[in-house]
């Protein structure tokens, strides 16, 4: 575009004839104001704006800052529950294993108590029944008839007492012996009871089983202990000159009832293994003995408690209180039904065994 | 020629007494040798100390064991007897007040021929005896005597 020859008028007008191009740079400069302006609002309303999102993002900050700072607290005092938790875990597991200890020396002096008992305690008793008979036996020719009952007297005493302390025994052993249950022979176990007391035999009480007893779930040493003493009694409490007679028998309950007052009246650790629930079996023993009065219902199982005189019946009055505790030891129950001068039916609800192989 | 003895391990004179009373009455005819303690039974046995005159304490035909005993045990002597081959065969009957379950297990455990309790009534030892005579005495074919003892 360069022009080559003279600058004349005309060209200079020709040059100044182009007025577009004049008003073309002067738009320029004014959008370039314009646009510089603009641009510097843009870039105030720019740096407006970063102050702003400073200011945001530093309250954010702040209040992050904050939940941190909360969070450590809450974690300090999760961590404090946590500490304390587990001391007072460490606590109580100190007190239980010293209530353990505690409790297994007892049960360790319990136990020495017991072996005294059986070994040291009836000694002496055997010392005064024994020269007791022996004066009696040999030297009676020295004795008035006084002196003959006085020593009759002690020779009994001794005898008694020695009784009694075989009965406490039995129920220290039924209290705190080894429960592990096992399927019992019932049938066999009543009958060879039956078959080892010179009392029961037919000359002198008529015992039958009707039937076959069933396998239960038990302790031989307990259930012994629960037929003999219900045997015995059976046998013990009838009138004078009226021979004993007996019937044991078995029913099926499958379904307990709960009716019973002799279940779980405080006696301690007893019948806790009812609840694995499963058949029950409830074996009675009938009597044609004296019977019991309503009033006395509850004062046979308890221990030392006789309702008759030990004259009439001789006794410790314990018997009834080892059946209950072996039976509740069983997971059983037991009760009766009796009316004075009618005979007494009791009853044994024990859960039902299973033939083992 | 005395028969041989019946060795009776007792620390309870009372119970010593009414036992040589009771032989007595059930007429036992064999002599009776009384250990007053465990330790003294085992030197019994022995022939050590006091009881080594051969003749005068020869080897007991039977043996009575009470389980409460001064020194050494009831069951620690059961226990060396069974463990000593020369004494191994003779026959021990524990006698003792306690009707204990865990008692008798332990006395059959260690190796006893017997378990008695000893009854609350004289009399009935007297019968205990005789029962113990007629059977252990008399039916009862003992150890051959060489072969009990050293």
């Amino acid at each position: 575009m360069a022009r080559t020859g003279p600058i004349t008028r005309d060209t200079l007008r020709s040059a100044m004839s182009i007025p577009a191009r004049v008003v073309n740079q002067s738009t320029k400069t004014t959008n370039f104001r314009r646009n510089a302006t603009a641009i510097n609002e843009a870039l105030l309303i720019g740096a407006l704006h970063q102050h702003e999102l400073t200011e945001v993002a530093e309250k954010l900050n702040e209040q992050l800052q904050r939940e941190i700072a909360e969070r450590k607290l809450a974690e300090a005092a999760l961590q404090q529950a946590k500490d304390r938790l587990a001391g007072q875990a460490g606590e109580l597991e100190r007190l239980v294993a010293e209530r353990t200890e505690k409790l297994r020396e007892t049960i360790g002096e319990l136990e020495a108590f017991s072996y005294s008992v059986a070994h040291d305690m009836r000694a002496p008793l055997r010392g005064m029944q024994g020269f007791a008979t022996i004066l009696l036996e040999e030297h009676a020719g020295q004795l008035d008839a006084v002196a003959h009952s006085y020593l009759e007297r002690i020779a009994r005493s001794a005898v008694r007492m020695d009784a009694l302390i075989e009965d406490v025994l039995d129920y220290t052993r039924v209290l705190r012996g080894d429960a592990r249950l096992t399927s019992v022979d019932l049938d066999r176990l009543a009958r060879d009871i039956i078959a080892t007391y010179p009392d029961w035999q037919t000359s002198k009480a008529d015992i039958q089983i009707i039937g076959t007893l069933p396998l239960v779930l038990g302790h031989e040493g307990f259930l012994t202990q629960c037929v003999s003493n219900l045997l015995s009694n059976a046998v013990k409490f009838v009138a004078p000159g009226i021979t004993p007679r007996v019937r044991i028998w078995a029913e099926d309950r499958p379904t307990p009832d709960q009716t019973s007052r002799h279940t779980n009246n405080g006696n301690g650790n007893g019948s806790g293994g009812r609840a694995g629930g499963g058949p029950m079996v409830r074996v009675w023993f009938e009597n044609n003995g004296i019977g019991i009065a309503e009033e006395d219902h509850d004062r046979v199982f308890r221990m030392f408690e006789r309702v008759n005189s030990t004259t009439d019946f001789p006794g410790t009055g314990i018997g009834l209180t080892i059946v209950r505790k072996a039976v509740e030891r069983m997971g059983g129950r037991i009760d009766f039904q009796s009316e004075p001068g009618k005979g007494s039916k009791f009853w044994v609800e024990l859960k039902k065994g299973r033939k083992t192989p | 020629m005395n028969a041989t003895p019946i060795l009776l391990i007792e620390d309870g004179e009372d119970d010593v007494f009414f036992f040589q009373h009771a032989v007595k009455k059930a007429g036992i005819a064999n002599p009776l040798q009384v250990a007053k303690d465990g330790q003294e039974a085992l030197d019994y046995l022995a022939g050590t100390g006091k009881f080594a005159d051969f003749e005068k304490y020869p080897p007991p035909t039977l043996i009575f064991l009470d389980l409460k005993l001064p020194r050494v045990m009831g069951f620690e002597v059961l226990r060396r007897i069974r463990e000593q081959p020369e004494w191994r065969k003779l026959i021990v009957l524990v006698l003792t007040s306690s009707a204990s379950d865990a008692d008798m297990a332990k006395a059959y455990e260690l190796g006893a021929n017997a378990y008695l309790v000893k009854p609350p009534e004289s009399g009935r030892l007297a019968v205990i005896l005789q029962a113990v005579k007629d059977f252990w005495l008399t039916h009862n074919h003992t150890p051959p005597r060489e072969i009990a003892i050293q």
